[in-house]
């Protein structure tokens, strides 16, 4: 006999989802800060936010939402490298970057590029596709605030779009290597 | 043993450990009151040793000694450092078969892990990983005299268990959902 009711199952549901995404975002703004600091002179080489962010988009769709926005909210609080933004701008960032992949996604679907799994493999052309389209959406939309708050001057746009690129590129294939080589090996063991 | 195989498993390993180690660092620098409260990397060895077998241990090793390497803090010493981060990730390999020779390595269920297998084992290594470091530090002289054993071995126990705990709950809720999002979208499987 089933404790709970429907609704209260899909709000645990929806509740556990969230603050998974929460403590996900917040860890990996976490180790992308702490990798940032060994070599400061390659600030944002890796951006395990953004994969984990597509990896949840992904895997949860529009239902995690709010728990991307709470865990990009607090990562960049905490981790956001540069001193002299206000927290303000902050939290727009983090509104931005946890907007824009489903955007990205959007944008894909209309194009038919969204099947990223297929045939017991992950369709690499179309996550990078993804990969791609959001961190070009993300860099011009900050290039666009700062714009905004007169706050371009020491800003280069191509040198930060390679570097949202790469970090955008790294963390993602760190983040879904790591779950998709562990879920297979999981789905082993369970098989066993 | 498949090469490939062996490769994947220990840079599997190696990126786990390293990047929950770099979490828990940063988290502990940005809360000091949170300080030896998550060891987070504990609970990615012991992971992975579950999930791939004892064939990830070289990776959980080396992903540890990362951790040690790239976050020493000043004035404390590398080899300290190294010999403690060793000293954990051997405890995790240890605990792992003492349970297998006393028959209680029954860690899964049909559906997720067996968590009372898991709990003991985390317990155990926490144990192990608090008697080895222990052993590095009074080696080592770094035991002043106003040094708690029981405070120390208590804290490095609730360490290992909250980070075994957060890593456990993070991993089992997305490989669950990559597994979902796999039979969905797969039509052989």
């Amino acid at each position: 006999m089933n404790i709970l009711t429907n609704t209260e199952l899909r709000f645990t549901k929806f509740f556990s989802i969230n603050m998974c995404a929460i403590v996900g975002i917040f860890l990996a703004g976490a180790a992308s800060t702490s990798i940032d600091l060994i070599a400061p002179e390659y600030v944002g080489l890796v951006d395990l936010k953004t994969g984990t962010r597509l990896a949840l988009v992904l895997l949860f769709g529009y239902w995690v939402f709010p728990g991307i926005l709470l865990g990009s909210i607090g990562a960049n609080m905490l981790f956001l490298p540069y001193d002299d933004i206000h927290n303000n701008i902050r939290v727009i960032f983090a509104m931005i970057e946890s907007t824009l992949p489903y955007l990205a996604l959007l944008f894909l679907h209309q194009f038919k590029w969204d099947q990223f799994y297929a045939d017991s493999r992950m369709i690499t052309a179309h996550l990078i596709a993804l990969c791609a389209l959001t961190s070009i959406m993300c860099s011009l939309a900050m290039v666009l605030v700062m714009q905004s708050l007169r706050l371009t001057e020491n800003y280069r746009l191509f040198e930060h779009l390679g570097a949202h690129f790469s970090g955008t590129f790294s963390g993602t294939f760190i983040v879904f290597f790591m779950f998709i080589i562990m879920t297979r090996a999981f789905m082993a063991k369970l098989k066993e | 043993v498949n090469i490939n195989k062996w490769l994947l498993c220990n840079s599997a390993a190696v990126v786990a450990v390293f990047v929950f180690g770099a979490a828990t660092v940063s988290v502990e620098n940005s809360f000091v009151w949170l300080h030896n409260i998550f060891d987070m990397p504990t609970g990615a060895r012991l992971g992975m040793l579950l999930i791939f077998g004892l064939i990830c241990f070289p990776g959980t090793l080396v992903g540890s000694l990362l951790v040690g390497v790239a976050f020493i803090e000043p004035g404390e010493s590398i080899n300290v450092k190294l010999l403690e981060e060793s000293a954990g990730a051997f405890s995790a390999l240890i605990a792992l078969l003492m349970m297998h020779y006393f028959k209680l390595s029954n860690f899964y269920t049909k559906e997720s892990f067996y968590y009372p297998h898991v709990l003991f084992l985390c317990i155990l290594t926490a144990l192990l990983s608090a008697t080895g470091r222990l052993i590095v530090l009074v080696q080592f002289d770094q035991i002043d005299k106003g040094f708690n054993y029981s405070e120390y071995i208590g804290s490095v126990l609730l360490s290992n268990l909250f980070g075994t705990l957060v890593f456990f709950t993070l991993a089992i809720f997305i490989m669950q959902a990559f597994r979902q999002y796999f039979v969905q979208h797969t039509t052989d499987y």
